[in-house]
């Protein structure tokens, strides 16, 4: 859809632009994805003047609006600059959709462009409304909204299936059909097709059959094949009866349902209120609201998913974009009941080990840590969800808090969770010149008969330290011991380390050291011989020491400085090889870190620092997308 | 000059994408009656981090990478197919994505069979006009053996293929075409095909960089002795 295409580029646009934010959107409701640029934050942040200055602004503007003139300015394609855009995906019980809202300043300029497809506009200029099958566009005031629909095919084979087997016709296969997967869902109430319905549909057909003239079948042609043929045909012919009856039935009621005001603020206050949140962009996006309207096979089959999902119906996540002066900062909050989050909290009651922070090396370019409370949270799940199961009615969630109890009293949590502790940390050093082995061919001069030898060569090679702290780490030792003794797995130890011939990345050796409690796996072969103890001095100090310790649950640091250098060694074209080049300018420093816990949230913050001299983050951001356009589009 | 001169091009441009050097055998032994076993090796294991780095991606320049999954399943239904055509057994096919080294052998009735039968079994993967053939032609009879390019590569393509970084890798690369036959060769055509002390078996290498620089230099032919 290539005014989906626009429209995120639009997003962008306006997302830097000037003016006041006014409105929540015409975002419908059920929709479980939405992402919505507010501008009266950033309205300082760029004039439009310095966007129109991009080339890519230049080139989506043309495609917009068609127009071919020297310059073009953004206030052409009629949208309201001062208002919000929002992009969406959502489902219903018989279809899902995407699209976006857009608030509009001169309604008949837009109507022009191409973001409306031409087979629209007579409708919306007259109605304000439009569609067809797999198309809507609506105005409601000063805004447009437009959705893709993705019909639920087998909902109405489901009604073709009861029309052949009221009539005792034999239903043919089709592959992927409604059998094949057994849905257990049927067309919801306010847009079901009641009984009476198909076999009111069932006389329209069988009218239908009446009207067509069949040829005279002579016994003697009967074929088996033929028949079973006619019989697909006739199933497909109803089921398109069917769907060019009811999805205008059913879109027209959605139409209603929409101009009735049943929109997501108002319909979920959960999304409501990330738009109140202060913020450049927010995303809202509620998986339950998609599980409810899914078809529920997998929760059918496993009903300890069911049990899960019912759960985690309260579990949604927000995050809040911002930019600043630096680069910018996304606020990414995981929403959920007191239960839920007393889990989380239970987890996170936990210290990261320091002696893990002595393996990464000063001038790593990045590293991420983990470590979490497994028994807190096991004993805090047991004690919020148990009683849920043993109260509820469900066999299947008794049966599974039967199960979950028996388990419970044969494992020794605390052994487990000794030998399994969440504390580790994995670190990027950047690229290393390794020898490498390839094969080669050795030519019989007798006979030009050929043999396989193997030979060394130079290469570079992403150099990964992973690392875990664990009380139990002898009994990684003895299964080295016991590896060992297989000879032919390629491994050797060699002081303090096991060397195995083999390693994933590129095929290097990796390496395994079990030092006191710390079990070590990396490429990094000079790791192994020379810091076995740590880094010492030359390990990370300063603030990334500091906000590395005092990380709850999660800290990520990653320096960009080297990494489009890194990846232009690694790719396998010229032209990324160019994209690689240009962007070595643009690079920065991420930090994502734990922020907070409360009852109902969970927020975790990404902070981008740029480097070189931007006005703010924002010109950061347009500098990159222009050259991407650039390079992309050469 | 057929039209699709620059076909070749397409090919090339794979051997950018995923070689820095590699090594391409194509072996053929011929019996008295036409018919032989067709063997090639591509060898890629001097590529294997960039390619080991290509499959850790989703896609490239907006087309999907297969997993290794795509690759074996799309393997096993070209060997599936190629020895359900006519004049073609023993199809075998392997790809080891540890060392990125494939190999593939079948026996064949005759060239014109192996030919058809190439055609056939790779049509999804080529243009609609194009077919295996087009660019070359190969001829075997006792009194010996012919292969003749119908291509050529064009200035403006060379130029634009140098300028990638990439392009002078090309000479590190080989490509070798080995033939077997049942008699003696008496002589050949070509100064850079060289004939085996067996006296047998003749073996022309190349590197990518001369093919693309001249095409005609695979073409030679064998005479055989009676």
């Amino acid at each position: 859809m290539k005014s989906l295409f626009l429209i995120t580029i639009l997003f962008f646009i306006v997302h830097f632009s000037n003016g006041q934010s006014s409105n929540n959107g015409l975002v419908p409701d059920s929709s479980y994805f939405v992402f919505t640029a507010d501008i009266g934050r950033i309205s300082k942040s760029m004039p439009i003047k310095d966007m129109n200055d991009y080339q890519f602004i230049q080139q989506m503007v043309k495609e917009v609006t068609g127009y071919n003139k020297e310059e073009l300015t953004l206030e052409e394609i009629g949208m309201d600059l001062s208002g919000s855009i929002h992009m969406f995906s959502g489902i219903k019980q018989s279809f899902s959709f995407h699209g976006f809202s857009i608030p509009l300043k001169d309604q008949s300029s837009f109507l022009k462009n191409e973001l409306v497809p031409l087979e629209f506009r007579t409708a919306l200029k007259n109605e304000n409304v439009a569609y067809n099958e797999r198309r809507l566009a609506f105005i409601h005031g000063n805004t447009y909204m437009m959705m893709e629909l993705n019909w639920k095919d087998y909902l109405f084979e489901e009604v073709v299936d009861s029309i052949f087997d009221a009539n005792h016709w034999e239903r043919p296969y089709r592959w992927g059909g409604y059998e094949d997967y057994q849905y257990t869902e049927s067309i919801p109430m306010e847009e079901s097709i009641e009984f009476e319905q198909a076999v009111e549909e069932m006389e329209e057909v069988e009218e239908a059959e009446e009207m067509y003239e069949a040829p005279p079948a002579e016994e003697s042609d009967y074929d088996y094949y033929e028949e079973k043929e006619d019989m697909y045909q006739k199933y497909e012919r109803i089921l398109d009866s069917v769907m060019d009856s009811r999805i205008p039935k059913i879109t027209e009621a959605y139409i209603s349902s929409l101009k009735e005001g049943n929109v997501l603020s108002k319909t979920d206050k959960n999304y409501a209120s990330t738009q109140t949140q202060v913020a450049d962009g927010s995303i809202y996006l509620n998986p339950a609201i998609a599980n409810d309207n899914r078809n529920n096979y997998y929760q059918m089959q496993n009903p300890l998913l069911g049990g899960m999902n019912r759960f985690t119906k309260e579990t949604w996540q927000s995050g809040y974009i911002n930019f600043t002066k630096t680069g910018l900062t996304v606020d990414w909050n995981t929403h959920g009941d007191e239960r839920f989050m007393k889990v989380m909290k239970a987890g996170m009651n936990s210290e990261f080990n320091e002696d893990l922070l002595s393996y990464i090396p000063e001038n790593t370019q990045g590293f991420a840590l983990y470590n979490m409370n497994g028994l807190g949270a096991y004993e805090a799940m047991k004690e919020s969800y148990m009683p849920v199961l043993d109260e509820s009615e469900k066999p299947e969630y008794l049966l599974a808090s039967a199960i979950w109890s028996t388990l419970d009293e044969l494992v020794d949590e605390e052994a487990v969770f000794d030998i399994y502790s969440a504390n580790m940390f994995v670190t990027y050093n950047g690229l290393q010149k390794m020898m490498l082995e390839r094969t080669t061919y050795d030519y019989d001069e007798e006979t030009f008969e050929y043999e396989e030898q193997t030979e060394n060569y130079e290469d570079q090679v992403p150099i990964m330290t992973f690392g875990v702290y664990t009380e139990k780490a002898y009994l990684m030792e003895k299964y080295m011991k016991a590896w060992r003794a297989y000879h032919d797995i390629g491994m050797e130890k060699i002081g303090d380390y096991y060397r195995f011939e083999k390693g994933p990345i590129g095929g290097t050796p990796y390496y395994i050291a079990i030092i006191d409690n710390i079990i070590l796996i990396s490429n990094d072969e000079s790791l192994m011989k020379n810091n076995l103890k740590g880094y010492g001095k030359d390990a990370i100090s300063g603030d990334r020491y500091k906000a590395a310790k005092a990380s709850q649950s999660f800290y990520a640091n990653m320096n960009m400085e080297e990494l489009p250098k890194d990846f232009k060694t690694l790719t396998t074209n010229q032209r990324e090889r160019d994209l690689f080049e240009s962007m070595k300018d643009k690079t920065g420093n991420a930090e994502l870190a734990m922020k907070g816990i409360t009852d109902n949230k969970q927020t975790i913050q990404l902070n981008y620092t740029f480097d070189g001299k931007y006005k703010n983050g924002a010109y950061y951001m347009m500098d990159i997308m222009n050259t991407i356009f650039e390079r992309t589009n050469n | 000059m057929k039209k699709a001169l620059l076909r070749i091009s397409l090919l090339l441009s794979l051997i950018f994408v995923f070689s820095s050097c590699f090594e391409l055998i194509e072996d053929t032994t011929f019996n008295k009656d036409g018919s032989g076993i067709y063997k090639v090796t591509l060898n890629m294991s001097s590529s294997q981090t960039r390619l080991n780095s290509v499959m850790a991606m989703d896609s490239i320049d907006g087309k999907k990478v297969p997993s290794e999954k795509d690759l074996q399943n799309e393997i096993e239904s070209f060997i599936a197919d190629l020895n359900s055509q006519e004049g073609i057994k023993n199809a075998k096919a392997t790809l080891s994505t540890e060392e990125w080294i494939l190999k593939f052998s079948c026996a064949f009735d005759d060239l014109e069979a192996l030919k058809n039968g190439l055609n056939l079994s790779t049509k999804k993967w080529q243009k609609k006009d194009q077919k295996i053939g087009d660019y070359f032609e190969v001829n075997f009879s006792n009194a010996g053996y012919e292969r003749i390019i119908n291509t050529e590569v064009s200035d403006r393509w060379k130029t634009k293929a140098s300028e990638d970084e990439d392009y002078n890798k090309l000479k590190e690369g080989k490509c070798v075409f080995i033939q077997r036959f049942p008699n003696q060769i008496s002589s050949v055509s070509n100064v850079n095909v060289k004939i085996a002390k067996n006296g047998t078996a003749c073996m022309l290498m190349l590197s990518p960089h001369e093919i693309i620089q001249n095409p005609k230099s695979l073409n030679y032919s064998v005479s055989l002795e009676e």
